[in-house]
């Protein structure tokens, strides 16, 4: 993976190169933006970085510029400025991606290997908590290699649960989840499923944590007492 | 003609110059008028002494009344040096005894007197005549006409119309004139202020001298200086705050640079770890510091206002409330949240009113103890109100005032966070409007009451 990175801080992009070069990618650094369309058009890159902040032109210029010429190769951005509006200027410029500066190195990465994803790769289609596997493409939940047998309903509670892994899901959105057939739910017939499921997760020290008001959070971990 | 852009021209051609023309205006019919009656007095009185001057000549002879006059009193009488005067003495029964008018009609009656004057007109000449009727001691009554032309009572007339009427326009013009003068004068301390003004350098904010005669100045004078202080006051809090912020911002990177070169003083990368990571938690605290830093800048913007819109107090808590979850079971702290309500709407900047939340959970997160408990509720009546407490350590009575100020750290606490987070919160719940109050939660820690006072629900 070769990536152009436009960045005109020393210290930022003797860092970025570095710790990029050692994570496997191949990094051409330039200072300037009028360097980096000379060096597209003699070299094959794969991905771009562009700070906004450059000296010598406007990085949002150089942005529109990139993309007028019909390059199409992902192009991240780093910024200083975090305000709503800068965001969606670089995205409809045709960034592909943004991070603020400073940002943390473990993001930076997640972001670039998921923006390689997109555009390269194909997608991941599966995702795992603890041994549950979900087959996005599907629906399918696999566990350790076999299909895990509970109901539709119930499946379709899990697999919300599992896309949504990390974060709270709120009641309304398990009912949505639940009521696309048309019929209309009991009113505590998401607990009952949410109790369901639980129980058939809790073999695989996968639990479901009850956040009261909120919602609920699919975890990694063998259940609380008083979630039960 | 209605667009005068200057003040002088607008009292000088809307007040002074109109006056002036209806005053020159009155002046002049009042003394046309004035005059030609005088004028008319006078020459008719003198016209009725010639008329009896020659009533004097009537005299009876043989029972018939007759009148001698001498060739040479003829001539004294009628002499004039300007204009011509004709007369005649007429009989009842209508002889002309003497003189060279033609035979008159008496003259009737006007107001119960026998009337004396009347305009004629002979041989193409405007005349005046005075017709006296004498009858005492006469046979037969005799009507005296004296008739002159108004060549004299004209010039006459004329004199006396310039001399009593150009002294008085002279008079108005020069009471014109210094009206004139006067205006200048009257908004001369307007310029005197403007030029002031003008003369002191941009950055000079310090109050005007308002020792003014005229009221309307002085309160001119005032407000500037009202402003001026406001945005003086403005000017030195952004300072002190950039200042503090930049002390604030010292100490990390003194940190900073330390661990660095510690870290280059050791040989090994075992030794040289314990560095590396100081200085990364080094920059994690600046670059939190600055963020506070900007959000606090963002509330403190005049026109915030602007950029408030209905939103669902509900919705947005409690989606703040999810996203944060993760962070509080790092923890092991149990975040949750009650309501009885569907929905609580208000008005608010959906942006500012997050990162409110996000401090207020931020500290209850971070001084909260491990396993600890967060709850946030939001009631409704009588107004809507955003409730948050723990069961943390909780904030000492005599420290209520304090946290809400910029940097304040609570003893003991140094280490996490810039001391901004609750300045933040102030900020914020100013601009909104909102009651904030600080108390001792039952759960034991803190509590946080945000009355949202403009709270209409709907």
């Amino acid at each position: 993976m070769n990536i152009l990175l436009i960045e005109d801080d020393e210290v930022l992009a003797d860092g970025l190169r570095h710790t990029l070069n050692n994570s496997g990618y191949t990094v051409t650094a330039v200072s300037k933006g009028m360097y980096a369309k000379q060096l597209l058009q003699a070299q094959g890159f794969d991905l771009i970085i562009l700070d906004l902040g450059l000296p010598d032109i406007d990085g949002m210029q150089l942005l529109k510029s990139l993309r007028k010429l019909q390059i199409s190769l992902p192009i991240m951005i780093l910024t200083a400025r975090d305000s709503m509006n800068e965001r969606i200027e670089g995205i409809s410029q045709g960034a592909d991606d943004y991070m603020t500066k400073p940002f943390d190195l473990k993001e930076l990465e997640a972001r670039l290997n998921a923006l390689v994803r997109r555009c390269y790769g194909g997608f991941s289609n599966f995702i795992e908590v603890g041994p549950l596997q979900l087959d996005t493409s599907c629906g399918q939940i696999k566990v350790n290699d076999e299909l895990l047998s509970i109901s539709a309903r119930e499946m379709a509670v899990l697999e919300l649960l599992m896309l949504q892994h990390g974060k709270v899901v709120s009641k309304d959105r398990i009912a949505q989840q639940l009521s696309t057939s048309g019929d209309t739910l009991a009113d505590n017939a998401i607990e009952i499923y949410i109790h369901r499921v639980r129980k058939h997760i809790a073999p695989y020290n996968v639990s479901i944590r009850t956040i009261r008001g909120l919602g609920y959070l699919l975890e990694d971990r063998p259940a609380d007492k008083k979630d039960e | 003609m209605n667009n005068f852009s200057s003040l002088k021209s607008t009292i000088v051609l809307r007040m002074i110059i109109p006056i002036m023309v209806f005053i020159i205006l009155i002046e002049c019919a009042f003394s046309y008028l004035v005059t030609l009656h005088n004028v008319n007095e006078t020459y008719d009185r003198w016209l009725l002494n010639s008329a009896r001057s020659l009533e004097q000549e009537v005299n009876v002879i043989d029972q018939k009344v007759s009148v001698k006059l001498s060739g040479s009193a003829l001539k004294i009488f009628k002499w004039d040096d300007v204009g011509s005067t004709y007369f005649n003495i007429q009989t009842e029964s209508g002889n002309i005894l003497v003189g060279d008018l033609p035979l008159m009609d008496k003259p009737g009656q006007a107001n119960g007197q026998a009337r004396l004057f009347s305009n004629i007109l002979l041989n193409g000449e405007k005349l005046r005549m005075v017709s006296l009727n004498v009858s005492a001691g006469l046979p037969e009554a005799v009507l005296i006409n004296v008739a002159e032309t108004l060549d004299r009572r004209n010039e006459r007339f004329i004199e006396m119309l310039i001399t009593d009427l150009a002294p008085q326009l002279f008079l108005t013009l020069i009471i014109g004139a210094l009206l004139y003068k006067g205006v200048d004068r009257v908004l001369k301390p307007l310029h005197k202020l403007t030029d002031y003004i003008a003369q002191r350098s941009p950055s000079d904010l310090s109050p005007i001298p308002d020792d003014d005669v005229f009221d309307e100045v002085v309160a001119l004078t005032d407000t500037i200086n009202y402003l001026f202080a406001k945005l003086s006051n403005s000017i030195t809090s952004q300072q002190r705050f950039i200042s503090n912020a930049a002390h604030q911002l010292r100490t990390p990177l003194a940190g900073l640079k330390l661990q660095a070169e510690r870290a280059q003083r050791e040989k090994n990368i075992e030794t040289m770890r314990p560095a590396l990571k100081q200085i990364q938690n080094s920059a994690d605290n600046v670059s939190h510091l600055i963020s506070q830093l900007l959000v606090l800048a963002r509330s403190d913007q005049v026109d915030g206002r602007h950029s408030f819109h209905r939103l669902d107090l509900l919705d947005l808590t409690k989606n703040i409330c999810m996203e944060w979850v993760p962070k509080a079971l790092e923890k092991d702290i149990s975040l949750s949240f009650e309501s009885l309500e569907k929905d609580v709407f208000i008005q608010a900047d959906p942006i500012l009113l997050t990162e409110l939340l996000a401090n207020l959970l931020d500290n209850a997160i971070s001084y909260g103890h491990q396993q600890g408990n967060i709850l946030v509720k939001i009631v409704k009546q009588p107004t809507p109100c955003l409730i948050l407490e723990d069961d943390g350590p909780g904030i000492n009575e005599s420290e209520y005032q304090k946290v809400f100020e910029r940097f304040y750290r609570i003893t003991g606490t140094a280490g996490k966070g810039c001391g901004l987070g609750l300045a933040i919160v102030k900020e914020i719940a100013d601009l909104h409007l909102i009651d904030l109050d600080l108390g001792k939660s039952d759960m034991g820690g803190v509590q946080f009451a945000l009355n949202f006072k403009q709270g209409y629900s709907n």
